[in-house]
């Protein structure tokens, strides 16, 4: 999911190999400014997330965030049964 | 609302022919957004459809909750960019041209009197700002715009489906089409993605200027054997502490020639934002398009 939502805040541009690996590895280390995503690549990104998941994280509540382990964190406990 | 369904009505309103109603249109798609994801979606469609008279329209609009709220944010970020686009917008009125084309004329002056700017967007289907934000910047009865769009994950070099099967072929649709031997001058600018191809697009069709934006040759794709126009005059534009679009632009040059503008102070590929930000962007702009 993540992985889907990058690609739609990238504008359809895979993301570099490295990248691809942490997101898929659940790094902890990776934080989200190593995304280097603008402010329409964030509402791009929610957009995705909401279109997959059905859970309205917004650029606001990412504000709040540091690590993409934490939006990963996030959409899992409302996602919970 | 399902954003699908968002984008499925908001084609069919904005691809819609002839004069539009503006008013009702946004009303009745925003009180639809359920979500401020869907309500983005919206907004982000429309900064870089409408005209900037259309979006001038909407802060007039008399709106309920949380239409209002969600609304004043997105116009106060856009008046925050470009005061006059609420204060005195300019008079384009826009028609699709083709599919990912749309044409932005102010009719009430000869078209023998303006010049023709064709724009070519990058990856976020936008000119590095809201095209509105862009179009507000150009003086409405000096110039007309064609503003260019290619789907995402595709190539301008792929041309357009159903219009043209190269780039070549396009810029020649639009050559064509716009019939462009009626303006005073025509010049051509791209962003990023479209940065190249606005490049391309000023050798094939002979146009006075064209300007890269941050541009780049997509990786894999043979360079075009091109004739240079002996007349033409390509400015390519990046920032100037950003290295990687400093080597792009280096590529561009070896291909066509011209001239490196690099933009002092913006160490960001998004070069116009920046200087959208920094209150510098109307006096760049004015002196590439000049």
């Amino acid at each position: 999911m993540l992985l889907v939502a990058i690609d739609a805040a990238r504008h359809g541009v895979p993301p570099p190999p490295p990248l691809i690996q942490a997101v898929t590895d659940g790094s902890r280390q990776l934080t989200l400014d190593d995304l280097q995503f603008d402010s329409l690549g964030w509402m791009e990104f929610c957009i995705s997330i909401e279109l997959q998941s059905g859970q309205e994280l917004t650029p606001f509540v990412v504000e709040g965030m540091r690590y993409v382990f934490q939006i990963e964190d996030w959409i899992r406990e409302r996602m919970a049964p | 609302m399902l954003v699908q369904e968002l984008r499925r009505m908001l084609h069919k309103v904005l691809s819609a022919k002839g004069q539009r109603r503006c008013e009702l249109d946004f009303a009745a798609l925003a009180a639809n957004c359920r979500t401020q994801n869907e309500f983005n979606r919206l907004s982000i469609t429309l900064e870089n459809t409408l005209t900037p008279a259309e979006i001038a329209s909407i802060d007039k609009l008399d709106l309920i909750s949380p239409t209002k709220e969600r609304s004043k944010l997105w116009l106060d970020k856009l008046r925050n960019w470009q005061p006059d686009l609420f204060r005195s917008p300019q008079k384009y009125k826009r028609e699709d041209l083709f599919p990912g084309a749309i044409f932005y004329e102010d009719p009430a002056t000869l078209r023998g009197r303006k010049s023709l700017l064709l724009a070519f967007c990058g990856n976020a289907e936008r000119l590095m700002i809201p095209v509105s934000v862009f179009l507000q910047i150009l003086d409405s009865s000096l110039w007309n715009v064609l503003v260019v769009r290619k789907r995402r994950s595709t190539f301008y070099a792929n041309g357009i489906e159903g219009v043209a099967a190269d780039f070549p072929a396009l810029a020649e649709h639009i050559e064509t089409q716009l019939r462009i031997h009626q303006y005073r001058r025509v010049v051509t600018l791209g962003t990023s993605a479209g940065g190249f191809f606005a490049i391309w697009a000023a050798v094939v069709i002979a146009a006075q200027r064209g300007i890269s934006v941050g541009g780049f040759m997509p990786r894999n794709m043979a360079e075009p054997l091109v004739a240079v126009p002996a007349d033409t005059d390509f400015r390519i534009v990046f920032g100037e502490t950003c290295p990687l679009d400093f080597e792009r632009a280096l590529a561009i040059q070896k291909l066509f020639g011209g001239r490196l503008q690099p933009i002092a102070g913006v160490a960001e590929h998004n070069v116009f934002g920046i200087l959208m930000k920094q209150g510098r962007l109307i006096e760049h702009l004015q002196e590439i398009l000049a």
